[in-house]
Order: C-alpha cells, then structure tokens, then sequence
C-alpha cells in the first residue's frame, strides 16, 4: 500500500478494521493526517486521500449524508481513538469543500455547509444502474414511484436500495435530461412518479 | 616609503595585532604621501592608530598594500588644516636613520621643557631670580608675581596652570646645562637668518620671531616643534643667566632687554659651544625642509578626523607605550606614569600666556585639563582593571593552551572549561571611540573573527540574541547596543564576510555560516532527521534544538521552512506541534 520505506510508516501499525468489515489504510493512523496542513502541496495530498477513505467508507456503509455535528465528529472515520487523534469540524468542512471542488460531494444548499451530500456513486452512475435495473425487471413503460425505486421489494438486493432522496432526485434529473425517463409530480417525494421509455425512444 | 614595514593581516583584514597593542582610534578615506609627493599605492585606505604603530591598509588591495609605521620613528608632528579643495594633513617627521640609536632624546626633551612655556617678554625675564619659588607672569595683566603667591597681586586672576615654574630644581644632568650654554651665533643664526619676523596666518601682522601667539589677534604662529625649540632656547637662556657671576645675578632691566649682550659674557665664561652647536643642528635635521621629504610622511584625511586624530597620536607618541612591551606586568603602572605625563603636557604646551580674550580661553581650557585630570584620577582603578582584563585574557590563552596540551585531564571537564575561555574576551573591542566613522564596518570584521568559530561549533546557525550574549559578553565592559549589531550584521555581505545575517518569516534574525545559507541543506538534514526517527515518532521544535545545539526558536523556524517546501507534516495536539515525514507526498490506497 505504501511507497514509503520511511520508520514513519513502519510506525503506523496495521491498519484498522471495524465490526462492519471496513479496514481503515494504515494512514488512517498518522497522526499529521488530523492536522490540517498549512503547505499547500500537502493538504491537497492530504484532502484527496481523505476523500478517498471518506467515500469508501460511505460506500461500504451505504451512506449518503454527512452532517457536521457531533455524531460525525465522533465517528471513527474522523476519531481514531488509537492514536487519540480526532478531525475538527473546520478540518472535516475543509476536506468535504475539497470533495465538493472534484464533484465528489456536495453542500445542502439550505444547511449553510453543515450537511453535505457524498457522491461515492455519481449521479450518472446511478442514472445506469437504475435504468438497467428497470428495463432488466421489465418495469419499463409503466410508472414507478421513488419509494418503489428506493424502498420497493424489488430492488432489494440492488446497491441503490435506501438511496438519499436527494441523490434519487439528481439521478432522476439525469435520466430526463437523457431523454430516457419522464417524472409525475405526486403529493409528496416519495409518490413522484417517473416513467422509463423503451430503449429506442 | 620605505620606513613603513609589511603588516599582518587577520582574514576580515583587520591588522593583527602584537601583545599589549591597543587600537585607539581609526580613520577611513585616508592617503598617503611619501614626503610631498603622493604616494601612488597607497591612495585610499583606512588607517589605525595603536599605541605602537600607525598602520595603513589599503581599501583595495588589502591583502598586499598594508603597512605599518612604528610610532617610535616619529619625531615631530605637523597637522594642517586643508583649505578649499586640499584635504587636511597630518605631516609625520622622521628621526632620520642616522638618529635612530637614540630616538628618546629628542621627545624627552619636549616632554620635559615644554612645561616651562614661560613668557618671553623682557618683564618675564627680568623676573628671573634664584629665589626657591619660581615667579610667575599674570596671563591677564602681564605683571610678574613672586612664585609664592597664588593669584596676580594686580588684578587677582589666578595663577595660570602651567605659567613660568621654571626650574630652580632644574636640568636633572648637568650635562644638559653644558650642552645647552648658548653662543650667539647658536641662537641668532636660525633666528635671524630663517625668521625675520613672523606674519600673522590671520591678521597678516609681523610679530616678532620669538612670539609663538599674534600679539594682535592671539592665532597661534608657531607649530609645536619650533615652539617647544624656542621654549628650550629659552631655558637654556634663562640658566644662562643664572649661572652668571653674583654681580649680574640680580636682575636688571639692561640685562633683561638686551639678551645678547647677557648671552656674550655667558659665552665668555663658559664654553662648549661645538657640543651644543652639534646638538641642535642634530635637532634641526629632523624637521628641515630640505631634508623632509626623505624623512616625512604625510597622512591626508579625505574624509575629516585629522583632528582627533592628530591628537590621539600625539598621546600614543607621547606615552611610549612600545617602551614597556617587553614587560606586560608593568603596564599598570607605565600607562598610569605615562598618562599623567599626557596631561602635564597637554596643559602646559597650549599655555603660553597672553592676554585679552585668548588669554581668558586658554584659563578656560587648562581648568577643563584639570578636570579631565580629576576624572581620570577618579576613574584610574576602572583603567587599571581594564588593563588587568588584557591579562586576565592572555592568562586565560595560557590555560587553555596547557589544557589542550595535557590529555589526562576528564575530557568533558576541559571542553566545558575551555567554553568558558573561549567566552572569555576581545582584549581590544572595537569601540565608538576607537573607531569612529567606520565603527559599523569594524565591528562587524571583529564580530566575524570572534564569532566565526562559535557559529561553527554551533552548527552554522545561531539566533542574533544568542549572539548578542555571546559577543557582549566577550566584550566585557564595552557592550554594544543590539542596534548597533544589527548594523554591523547588515555589512556582512557588502564587507564580503563569510558569515550572513538572515530573517525567517517568522521574524527571527539569524546569523548563519555561507553553507548553511542555502535552505536545501538545512531541509535535507531535518527531513533525513525525521526520517530516522523511531517508527511513529515526530520530532518538536524543542528537540531538535537539543538536538542540534540551536535555540529553539531557530529550530522552530527551520522545521517550518521544511515544512513549506513540502518536505514534512505536522501534527498539532494536546501534546504540542510535532512534525513527521511526509507520508502524504507518495501515498496511494
């Protein structure tokens, strides 16, 4: 994993590895890597490979949403209690504001950069990933409500099941802008309706 | 030129000095002149005076055009003044090389008859008596007074300093009174044939030749050589007189107005003449026109100081300090002897009496001698420990030589007290005094000599402050303000000194050794530190100063330069700012 021959790294021990499954990389046990860094060079080293350890880990936990308040603070993605090293809430600000820059995150409009939006899947991924769902189950050329899509039976056992409304919203936005999906207001999100074409529509 | 020798030069080109040698004052922009003619290789330069040696170095070409002038070849000092475009002149007389053997004769003789400036009116004259206490011509009024008496019997000013005591416990070896019987031709011949009478510089009036002060406007018409010559002349006039026979002891006024005459029947009585005739010719070769130019040197001043100059030499000539060199034990006492000399001739030269306006200045200015002379009797144990500070620093030389040449000795014991030594002292600091205009520019060469080797041992870099310590502590009692060492750091690189004054961002002033400068070598030894600390280890700031033997604040500073080229990474907590490896730069997951 590391290319470094330095003690440092020799120093960080194995790396972490949580009840859920998730390893943590070993850098996740640095100490500097808490600290914002003042150089410039090195904070974008250090914001991207946060970024990258911050989208796994939402990944692999299925997570969309990240909001800045203690809960967070206190997850052992930022509190690594080994080391007795925590990120500060600014620190956690900077790195999601670096994610936001490259698309791979974005701010609540409405929660002044305190709730952010981790894109660990882009919206046009998603966007693929549903629509051959939908035409692979047949469900295409009939309506479907986003609580079908998020929460229904049959899209259980797919990676979006329980997707952020949000990002089921900015999937859907992709789809229409395609060409290949229209959507239905309904009494509230979860009965928006959308519609799949046919393939050659 | 070729009375001036070859000096040594210490590596910032400051003149290596010998044992005892003390620089008292130094003057930049300076040329010189061989006789009348300038001396081509020697056209500007910076120019120490010490207490034995007039030293020239050169500002272009100091490693081969520096030489030194032993101070004990000089025979006669003349300053001139300069006008419009002439810069002022200090005009050094030689003893020729023939008189070399006995150099003393001629200054003792100055030294020793210049306190019996007396006036030379025919009333002074006329006053000379074999009484015990020598009578003494009032300054304002011109009356004589009887010795005794302390203030004029006329008008009641006082008793001038150094008025007419002329000795009556005179002429220590009677070989001198011989020597000094006069015959007419002995005094008329230079008198008459080379002096005429003497036309004021100021007012443009002819006074008499005998007259050292214009009668009319009080500007001085004689230098000093021709007027301590004339001071002896006429002592030699007034023993003369009281060596006559009873009958013309008593003084008479056609005796007093017609010396000649006196001179003839003294003549009469006793002679040898061609002993004295011998000596003074042998005096008058010395400062002659025609034979000046193979035995003068001159010293032309283009950036001013001839002033204090002159009269630091005259001090430094005066005080004959080469003569003790031999015995450093004795210097206490010599410098004090030879400081109160100084300032017996130094008040009694300048005080010829003459009245009106000059006469009240000159009262004015022996009563400042006389508190010059107070002071420094007030201040006699400060010089004396001072002196004994020279000593103490060449016996500290000394231990620390015999240390390094025993090696049975705990080793760590030796190396902390051979710190000690070393912190011990600049037996000469340069000062303001010594100095003057170039004080900064010399400063800063003696800082780089005194410091250079420090700086190295501590690694090549040290903090200002830590240097200002160091230096003033060497320094004793001659501290420097930080200002002051601030300036003379700014002149390392213009002086081409191998040291460099350096500001980080932070504010904090360095001085660093020229490879220590780059900040490539300073990074690459704190990354390759880092790296090979133990495996989850930062290094602090505190530790690496310990580590390195530099302050912590530099310390600070060199991690954080290291840490903006990208090198290292910090880590901030409870426990403090530590910095670590940059594991960032080459990490992939």
């Amino acid at each position: 994993m590391s290319q470094s021959t330095s003690n440092a790294a020799q120093g960080l021990g194995q790396a972490t590895t949580l009840a859920s499954g998730f390893q943590f990389p070993s850098i996740h046990n640095f100490p500097p890597f808490y600290t914002l860094q003042p150089t410039a060079s090195t904070w974008k080293n250090q914001s991207d490979l946060w970024g990258t350890i911050i989208m796994r880990y939402y990944r692999h936990h299925r997570l969309y949403q990240l909001d800045l308040d203690d809960s967070t603070t206190n997850d052992q993605l930022f509190n690594n209690q080994r080391i007795n090293r925590k990120l500060k809430p600014e620190t956690i600000q900077a790195i999601i504001e670096e994610m936001v820059k490259k698309g791979d995150a974005e701010w609540d409009a409405t929660s002044r950069k305190r709730r952010a939006i981790i894109y660990w899947r882009k919206p046009e991924d998603w966007a693929a990933m549903i629509s051959s769902w939908v035409f692979e189950s047949g469900l295409n050329n009939s309506i479907l409500t986003y609580y079908e899509i998020a929460h229904g039976e049959n899209s259980e056992d797919q990676e979006f099941y329980n997707i952020h409304p949000t990002v089921l919203q900015k999937t859907m936005d992709v789809l229409v802008k395609r060409g290949v999906a229209a959507t239905f207001q309904g009494a509230n999100f979860e009965e928006m309706g959308v519609k799949f074409f046919n393939a050659g529509a | 030129m070729d009375r001036w020798d070859p000096i040594e030069l210490t590596s910032t080109f400051r003149p290596v000095l010998e044992p005892q040698e003390v620089i008292q004052t130094t003057q930049d922009q300076v040329g010189l002149y061989d006789g009348r003619v300038k001396a081509e290789d020697y056209p500007n330069g910076t120019v120490y005076l010490t207490n034995y040696r007039i030293l020239y170095i050169d500002a272009k070409d100091p490693a081969r055009k520096s030489i030194g002038l032993p101070l004990r070849l000089i025979n006669g000092i003349q300053h001139y003044g300069g006008f419009m475009s002439s810069s002022p002149k200090i005009t050094l007389d030689l003893y020729p090389r023939s008189a070399n053997a006995d150099p003393q004769s001629s200054t003792d003789f100055i030294s020793s008859h210049g306190g019996g400036g007396g006036g030379l009116d025919s009333s002074a004259l006329a006053a000379l008596t074999l009484n015990t206490e020598p009578s003494w011509v009032c300054s304002c009024c011109y009356n004589s007074n009887q010795g005794g008496l302390a203030k004029c019997t006329v008008c009641g000013v006082r008793k001038p300093q150094g008025s007419l005591e002329t000795p009556t416990t005179p002429a220590a070896d009677p070989f001198h009174f011989i020597e000094s019987i006069p015959t007419n031709t002995a005094i008329d011949t230079p008198s008459t044939n080379e002096q005429p009478g003497i036309a004021c510089p100021a007012c443009t009036f002819h006074n008499d030749p005998f007259m050292i002060h214009c009668e009319m406007c009080g500007t001085q018409l004689q230098d000093q050589d021709s007027m301590a010559f004339m001071l002896h002349r006429q002592q030699q006039h007034q023993r003369s007189i009281s060596q006559l026979p009873s009958t013309l002891s008593q003084p008479s006024t056609s005796l007093s107005t017609t010396p000649n005459s006196l001179d003839m029947t003294a003549t009469g009585k006793l002679s040898a003449p061609g002993k004295f005739m011998a000596g003074m010719s042998n005096f008058y070769n010395g400062s002659k026109p025609t034979v000046e130019d193979a035995n003068s040197v001159k010293l032309s001043f283009r950036a001013g100081g001839s002033g204090s100059f002159q009269t630091l030499l005259k001090s430094a000539v005066g005080n004959k300090a080469w003569e003790n060199k031999p015995k450093p034990r004795a210097v206490e006492t010599a410098r004090n002897q030879s400081s109160s000399t100084t300032i017996e001739s130094g008040s009694s030269s300048p005080s010829i009496q003459v009245g009106g306006i000059s006469g009240i200045m000159r009262t004015v200015e022996s009563n400042k001698k006389v508190a010059d002379e107070t002071l420094s009797e007030a201040f006699r144990d400060l010089q004396g420990l001072m002196d004994k500070a020279a000593e103490m620093v060449a016996l500290a030389e000394t231990i620390s030589n015999r240390l390094s040449k025993s090696s049975n000795v705990n080793n760590e014991e030796t190396a902390t007290f051979k710190t000690y030594l070393l912190s011990m002292g600049i037996a000469a600091p340069v000062t303001k005094d010594t100095a003057g205009a170039v004080f900064h520019k010399e400063l800063a060469r003696e800082l780089v000599e005194f410091i250079l080797p420090i700086v190295e041992r501590e690694g090549g870099t040290m903090s200002l402050m830590d240097i200002y310590c160091v230096f003033n502590r060497a320094r004793g009692v001659e501290l420097i303000s930080p200002k002051d060492l601030y300036t003379a750091c700014e002149l390392f690189e213009a002086l081409n000194l191998p040291l460099r004054l350096r500001k980080f961002d932070s504010g904090l002033l360095v001085i660093q050794t020229l490879a220590r400068y780059s900040d490539d070598e300073v990074s690459t030894a704190i990354t390759t530190r880092i790296q090979n600390l133990p495996p989850g280890a930062g290094l602090t700031a505190v530790e690496l100063a310990s580590a390195i033997q530099i302050s912590v604040a530099l310390a600070q500073d060199q991690l954080l330069m290291t840490e903006a080229r990208g090198l290292i990474c910090r880590d901030e907590s409870v426990e403090g700012l530590r910095f670590f490896d940059n594991l960032f730069t080459h990490w992939e997951i």
